[in-house]
């Protein structure tokens, strides 16, 4: 036990520095790379609570598709600036920042305060005990995942498929339109 | 608690000999390809330093390690240090769930010959190379140099491009095996007495023509083409940095080898050898240097591509025709049909794809010459008279 605390601290902190990188980096891509960073100790977190399959796809999509691309636009982007510009800020941005940073640290101290726990109450409440298979730990639980996936929350499932489909293709037209338009 | 110190103690002795052999594997690696590429160009190749020039790679590391690191002025030095880095370690980590033969009788399951078996292996490998790319594009990025950045660039487009193809085309294998656990794919194949590849003969081609550009070798080496980008995103990288990220392509091509071997070609399986002790591990390798002589053939063979050629494969073939085989080797899985029906469907699916192919190649149209025809520069029409000229006439 005291090594899964152990291991938890070491990528919390982790975790958190990488986190403060991501803003307080004035070069844009150190605040990507501390993302990626940040990225790759959640999947660690994952690791932790044994959920390999889940910690596998995070580093597969967020790390190794979504943030290259991130990288990619910004490599591209600020090649021979050694900062982006970062002056255009909001006047009221700083204030809302704040109250929002107070009602967040609130809202997580009070659920830290009265011991909350999202997953055994929902598994309760889960017909199947979907939440139960899905955290069992060890084996199975690519195929509890499957399971849940596609049994449980097969509507859901189709539902962002079809938004990520409907984002594609607005990206898509979106691009033709703006090349036709600079070919004119 | 000893068996815990035990398994640790396995762990770490299995990840020495694996990062040894790794390392090693690699050294000669450079030697065999240099061999077998002046072969093919009717050369000799490197042959002074010892019987074959078996000491070559021995001098190479040598000369590697001497040479000096230059970092250059423009270069931001932390990210420019940590690229190569990122590159190998991810190579060695891909590796780490790749079994490589059958377990020892009695031995305990902590010391058969594969450093772990995670229950989410391929998945595994394919997160591990997904990260490959951060060390090509921080280091052609961090070099402070326009042909190392564009090098990068078309490294990054690249390796996520093929990426979608590489998954989907696994997927395939991943469905009739049933797991994704490398040795449990393995077993999977010799319990229902097929090799995939059998099955799988449309996913094989995908994966390796796809794999082939994420480990960027030619025909795919794009972000090193040394015509238009001096050398991409490795530039600026001399002695043992440079050599890094060579170990790193070598040991990405044995990774991708050994999927191959793995998912295909029944891992360490061959008609029932792999009972006789310790033989296993003799069939795995030689099952994966063949796909290394594969990899050095295509590169003996293809010329690069070109960049929108690159991109057009892998979104408008390869893709289509991953989704293909992902859907028909889903209708065998759910309906519960013969293994071989996926594969005629495969075969003829390459049938017809290596037809349309070779016809775009060579249409049959090529020595009609027409006029109006966008032709580059460097080319140039000689119009060839009809009626011979009175001197071949002469002749004749």
């Amino acid at each position: 036990m005291s090594a899964n605390i152990l291991a938890f601290s070491a990528v919390a902190a982790l975790a958190i520095a990488s986190g403060i990188g991501v803003i307080a980096f004035r070069n844009a891509i150190y605040s990507a790379l501390s993302l990626i960073v940040n990225l790759l100790s959640l999947a660690l977190f994952y690791l932790i609570l044994n959920g390999m399959f889940i910690a596998a796809a995070q580093v597969l999509i967020y790390a190794g598709a979504i943030m290259v691309l991130f990288l990619f636009v910004v490599t591209m982007l600020s090649s021979d600036k050694a900062e982006l510009q970062t002056s255009d800020r909001i006047s009221w941005q700083r204030l809302v920042g704040v109250i929002a940073g107070i009602i967040f640290a609130a809202a997580a101290s009070f659920l830290l305060l009265v011991h909350a726990q999202i997953a055994p109450d929902a598994a309760a409440q889960g017909s199947n005990n979907l939440f139960t298979q899905i955290s069992a730990p060890g084996s199975g639980n690519t195929e509890a995942f499957g399971m849940a996936l596609f049994h449980g929350f097969l509507f859901p499932f189709e539902v962002t498929s079809a938004i990520i489909v409907a984002a594609i293709l607005g990206a898509v037209v979106l691009g033709r339109r703006s090349r036709a338009k600079s070919e004119d | 608690m000893s068996q815990i110190a035990l398994e640790l103690l396995a762990a770490l002795v299995k990840s020495v000999i694996i990062i040894a052999g790794l390392l090693g594997a690699f050294a000669y690696l450079t030697l065999i390809e240099r061999r077998v590429l002046a072969r093919f160009q009717r050369r000799v190749g490197p042959n002074r330093l010892g019987p074959f020039g078996l000491l070559q790679p021995i001098a190479d590391a040598l000369k590697m390690v001497f040479k000096e690191q230059i970092i250059p002025t423009q270069a931001k030095t932390v990210v420019f240090l940590l690229a190569p880095t990122i590159s190998i370690f991810v190579a060695i980590t891909a590796f780490g769930v790749v079994p490589l033969g059958d377990k020892f009788g009695s031995l305990p399951s902590y010391w058969q010959p594969a450093l772990t078996d995670i229950n989410i292996g391929v998945l595994y490998i394919l997160a591990m190379s997904s990260l490959a790319v951060y060390g090509i594009v921080l280091g052609g990025w961090s070099s402070g140099n326009k042909y190392s950045l564009l090098g990068a660039l078309r490294s990054a487009a690249q390796m996520v491009s093929y990426e979608v193809s590489i998954a989907i085309s696994l997927s395939g294998v991943i469905m009739l095996a049933g797991t994704l656990s490398m040795i449990g794919i393995v077993h999977q194949q010799s319990s229902q007495h097929i090799w995939f590849i059998l099955a799988q003969p449309l996913g094989f081609v995908l994966y390796g023509i796809a794999a082939l550009a994420e480990v960027n070798r030619a025909p795919f080496d794009l972000p090193e083409a040394e015509q238009e980008l001096t050398a991409g995103y490795l530039t600026e990288y001399s002695g043992l940095r440079w050599s890094l990220y060579q170990m790193s392509e070598y040991i990405n091509m044995i990774t991708t080898s050994s999927v191959l071997t793995t998912l295909y070609f029944g891992g360490w399986t061959f008609f029932g050898l792999e009972n006789i002790p310790g033989l296993s591990i003799l069939i795995f390798i030689v099952k994966v240097a063949f796909f290394l002589f594969i990899f050095m053939w295509l590169r003996a063979t293809l010329p690069r591509i070109r960049y929108d050629m690159l991109m057009k494969l892998g979104w408008q073939v390869l893709m289509p025709l991953s989704v293909l085989n992902l859907l028909v080797t889903a209708y065998i899985v759910a309906f519960q049909q013969p293994w071989w029906i996926a594969g005629v469907f495969g075969l003829i699916t390459l049938l017809i794809a290596g037809y349309a192919a070779a016809s775009k190649i060579h249409p049959k149209k090529a020595n009609v010459v027409t006029e109006g025809v966008a032709l580059p520069t460097s080319v140039r029409l000689v119009k060839v008279e009809s009626t011979p000229s009175p001197e071949t006439a002469a002749i004749s």
